[in-house]
């Protein structure tokens, strides 16, 4: 991998000016309030210099100030010399000299070696935008800088906003800065909070501030937050967890006491990594940096209690909405825990501890869900913003969307949660999905339905399957040319109420593991009719049978539910044997109608199903699966993870290779 | 080192993972053929107790671990219009015709050209003649059905499920052509990964050397 040659290219990068095009992200400056509120050079606001811009989300900060940070224009000189005197963390986009893409530079720590700013490639690719070397991917460039506020992944440390634009109260003041453009990091706005006597009186005040005042993206100082222990409170806790997470905790700005969000940290202690091996620094520094991304939740920063999970993540944990479907075996069983949210504080601090206690697959859930409601994290953002794109309207191919975003986000999640190991990799990977299912299925169900439903209704498929049905029904088994004896009512009440299990449920796993039961009930009967040797021969008609006395045509709803929304691995297992039964059955039945095109040609509803299968097939073979999550131990430097993208039936060599060259160590 | 597996978790040694369908009218035995396959060793974990039309079996050939998942169809005529949606993504197909049945065995050309249409050379084609206890009454000859299938690139068998005949090897050579397909594949392919089937499988890893001892005391211990 070719080293983003910044640091060098900066003394020899001539002022390029010319080869510039505004990009598309300018267009969308809003519009500006000629108005203009200037926000105090100090940053002393009426307020108090810290006063965050609780109205004012990092999104919007970095959307308005785009004129500020989004430096076409700058070439790489043009970029150290706006950074030269920023804190560590302040970054800036331009575009690259050499190709055709633009360039992430951020500002490193006095300490970190010869060059002062790192440079990242940002690659688009139809899927989004992406940092170079980094499997994150993004919908658009915000959407990243937003994550790599927040989460570091391959940088050595996350971005942050100057000072003026982080403490912006209102959107007056931020379009005042971004009006002045690239002049905004040589004017007088652009304050530094410098580490001496003029800032000593910031250090009491910033004591007081409420978890929540801490919440508004204040950057640097975001503390170390372990979202498996939503309750770790105390300091001894805070330092247990240091123990077990010191190599994350060691790049951290703040210690648990310290306050947070002193722009700039006055260079952070790094651990130093033997710089005498390094030639190229920016890079090779990164790959030192010794934690993972994103464990710095913004909400729970600083030293005073982190808020308890919301009422809504922790419905989303309850065990009776996992056990809801989670084993449709043990449906009905007592709720086990209490529903944490809703206790008194009183006994917040007793719940907590018993969240310590709960199993690893629990506390695995609890995680990955504080991590997709927080729209600070890459998955967050990811899963949010999916919520928001699907409620807005129906999309063509959208379960296609989803499918690929859940991937995308089970595999973040996975590289994010799975270095913990407490849970073997493909129990964690089932814990993620269903953990998806929960916080992105759950809420879009009832309108997915419905969009299904109509699309269904209006193509005429519903109409078509329901007119087979019933002609099924009057047909008997013989529509099927089958000698089998319906099952007994019994046995079909068995079957049809398993069969409306799956029609109330949200997860397609779940609904897969109703439809097998339902298959396994058939069994059982077939075995009593046509004996041990039944195969599909047999199964196909009486599944066929049995949906016609059901008489459920949205199983056509679920069926294309399931088959879109699945993870793609499931889909050459059992569970994806008897959904294509399904599928084929519903084909089979909708066929009924159009008596004339069996058997010779396939109907409507097998070709729609196998076109869908067709469109199916590109995303999953750029599924997100292929990832590994590699550790390594350095001597002087501690751990560093990455998480490398590796074909399918690479070979050791191959991923020796690929780790050298990614974590470019002597 | 230590490695972490992404998604398919197979970060040890090399497991394939095949999808085999079986094709064939109703009445040539393939469900007994592969009941009978499954049924002398089967000793899966899964929880599948459903049997008979989806059924695995794990193998180790010379060190390689497959995983094979077998898919049994419907074979009656009416149901002939279903056979793609059970046999995409498949790594090979088992076409079984009963040898006192001329008729069983023209449906297995159908399938062949059907499946060359569909999915070309990616799959492999194994046309087995079923019933070979019942020699006397055999209305297929060897000859012509041995000749049709390497005039199609597919392989012949001889098996009888009532006396356990052939099955083994039918099952063993199949899994050994789909190893060397999907190994022809993956070298030829490099770093791509679309062929079908294989995009579903998940991270694999060929474990040629041992794999180094971690150094991570406690690096990435978990709380």
């Amino acid at each position: 991998m070719e080293t983003p040659g910044e640091p060098g290219a900066g003394p020899f990068g001539a002022p390029s000016l010319t080869s510039f095009a505004p990009g598309h992200l300018e267009s969308e400056k809003p519009a500006q309030d000629p108005l203009y509120d200037v926000p105090d050079a100090g940053g002393g606001q009426a307020g108090g210099p810290q006063r965050p811009g609780r109205t004012v989300s990092l999104r919007e900060r970095l959307l308005l100030t785009r004129p500020v940070w989004l430096q076409l224009r700058a070439n790489a000189a043009a970029a150290l010399h706006a950074l030269r005197t920023e804190p560590p963390g302040t970054f800036l986009v331009r575009k690259s000299n050499t190709r055709q893409c633009q360039v992430l530079c951020v500002r490193l720590p006095e300490a970190s070696g010869p060059s002062f700013v790192s440079s990242h490639y940002i690659q688009e690719s139809p899927g989004g935008v992406s940092l170079e070397s980094s499997e994150l991917v993004f919908r658009d460039l915000v959407q990243l800088i937003c994550a790599y506020c927040h989460a570091r992944d391959i940088l050595l440390l996350p971005l942050q906003l100057p000072r003026a634009i982080r403490l912006a109260a209102t959107h007056k003041e931020l379009e005042a800065i971004s009006h002045l453009g690239i002049e905004f990091w040589s004017s007088s706005l652009n304050t530094k909070a410098q580490p001496g006597p003029s800032d000593g009186p910031l250090l009491p005040r910033l004591k007081s501030r409420s978890p929540q005042e801490l919440d508004q993206g204040t950057g640097a100082a975001l503390c170390f937050f372990n979202p498996l222990f939503p309750g770790d409170l105390g300091p001894t806790k805070r330092e247990k967890f240091k123990t077990s997470f010191k190599v994350r905790v060691s790049t951290e700005t703040s210690s648990p006491l310290s306050p947070p969000a002193v722009p700039p940290p006055p260079v952070p202690v790094l651990p130093r990594a033997a710089p005498n091996q390094t030639e190229r620094l920016p890079p090779r520094q990164l790959l030192r940096r010794e934690s993972s991304v994103g464990y710095r939740v913004p909400g729970g920063a600083g030293p005073s209690l982190p808020p308890l999970p919301s009422l809504q993540e922790v419905d989303c944990c309850s065990p009776s909405s996992s056990e809801e479907e989670g084993a449709p075996g043990s449906q009905g069983s007592p709720v086990t825990s209490p529903r944490l949210g809703r206790r008194p504080p009183l006994l917040r601090s007793m719940s907590a501890a018993f969240c310590s206690l709960l199993a690893p697959e629990r506390q695995v859930g609890r995680a990955a869900a504080a991590l997709m409601h927080d729209r600070h994290t890459a998955v967050g953002q990811l899963v949010q913003d999916l919520l928001t794109q699907v409620r807005a309207g129906p999309e063509p191919r959208e379960l296609q969307g989803i499918r690929e975003a859940l991937s995308r986000a089970r595999a973040m999640l996975s590289a994010e949660l799975g270095p913990e190991k407490l849970l073997p990799p493909e129990r964690l990977e089932c814990v993620l999905e269903k953990s998806l299912h929960r916080s992105v299925l759950k809420p879009l169900r009832p309108i997915l339905a419905a969009r299904l439903r109509r699309r269904l209704s209006a193509n005429g498929s519903l109409g078509c399957l329901a007119e087979g049905l019933r002609l099924a029904r009057a047909q008997g088994p013989r529509a099927f040319g089958s000698h089998l004896s319906l099952p007994s009512p019994v046995e079909m009440e068995q079957v049809r109420q398993k069969l409306l299990q799956l029609l109330r449920a949200y997860s397609p796993s779940a609904q897969v593991k109703w439809l097998l039961q339902a298959c396994k009930l058939l069994y059982t009967a077939l075995r009593t009719h046509a004996g041990e040797g039944a195969g599909a021969d047999e199964f196909l008609p009486l599944l066929s049978i049995v949906l016609a006395q059901c008489n459920l045509p949205e199983l056509l709803l679920e069926a294309e539910y399931m088959s879109e929304l699945l993870e793609p691995a499931l889909l050459t297992g059992e569970g994806g044997y008897y959904l294509t039964t399904l599928s084929a059955s519903l084909a089979l039945l909708s066929s009924l109608g159009q008596a004339h095109t069996l058997p010779l040609s396939p109907s409507q509803e097998l070709q729609r199903s196998l076109s869908l299968w067709e469109q199916r097939r590109l995303p999953a073979s750029h599924s997100f699966q292929h990832l590994l999550r590699v550790a390594y131990q350095d001597p002087s430097s501690g751990c560093t993870s990455k998480t490398l993208a590796v074909p399918p039936g690479a070979s050791i060599a191959t991923l020796n290779q690929l780790c050298a060259t990614k974590f470019r160590e002597g | 080192m230590a490695a972490g597996g992404g998604g398919g978790g197979a970060a040890a040694g090399r497991a394939y993972s095949f999808k085999v369908v079986l094709l064939g009218e109703g009445c040539v035995g393939k469900t007994s053929l592969v009941l009978r396959y499954c049924e002398n060793k089967f000793n899966d974990k899964h929880i599948t107790t459903l049997q008979a039309s989806f059924l695995t079996k794990k193998l180790n050939i010379g060190g390689k671990r497959v995983n094979l998942a077998i898919w049994d169809t419907a074979g009656q005529e009416r149901f002939h219009a279903l056979g793609p949606i059970y046999y995409r993504d498949s790594n090979g197909a088992i076409l079984v015709y009963d040898i006192t049945d001329e008729d069983s065995f023209q449906k297995v050309k159908n399938w062949v050209k059907e499946l060359r249409k569909m999915l070309g050379n990616e799959i492999c084609l194994c046309i087995v003649g079923n019933k070979i206890d019942l020699e006397k009454e055999r209305h297929v000859s060897i000859q012509e059905a041995e000749s049709y299938a390497e005039s199609v690139g597919a392989k012949h068998y001889h098996t009888s499920a009532k006396q356990n005949k052939g099955i083994e090897e039918l099952f063993l050579d199949l899994c050994k052509r789909m190893i060397e397909t999907a190994q022809v594949d993956e070298r030829a392919k490099g770093n791509g990964s679309s062929q079908p089937g294989a995009a579903r499988r998940g991270v694999q890893i060929i474990d040629d050397e041992p794999q180094a001892q971690s150094g991570g005391g406690g690096c990435c211990s978990s709380g």
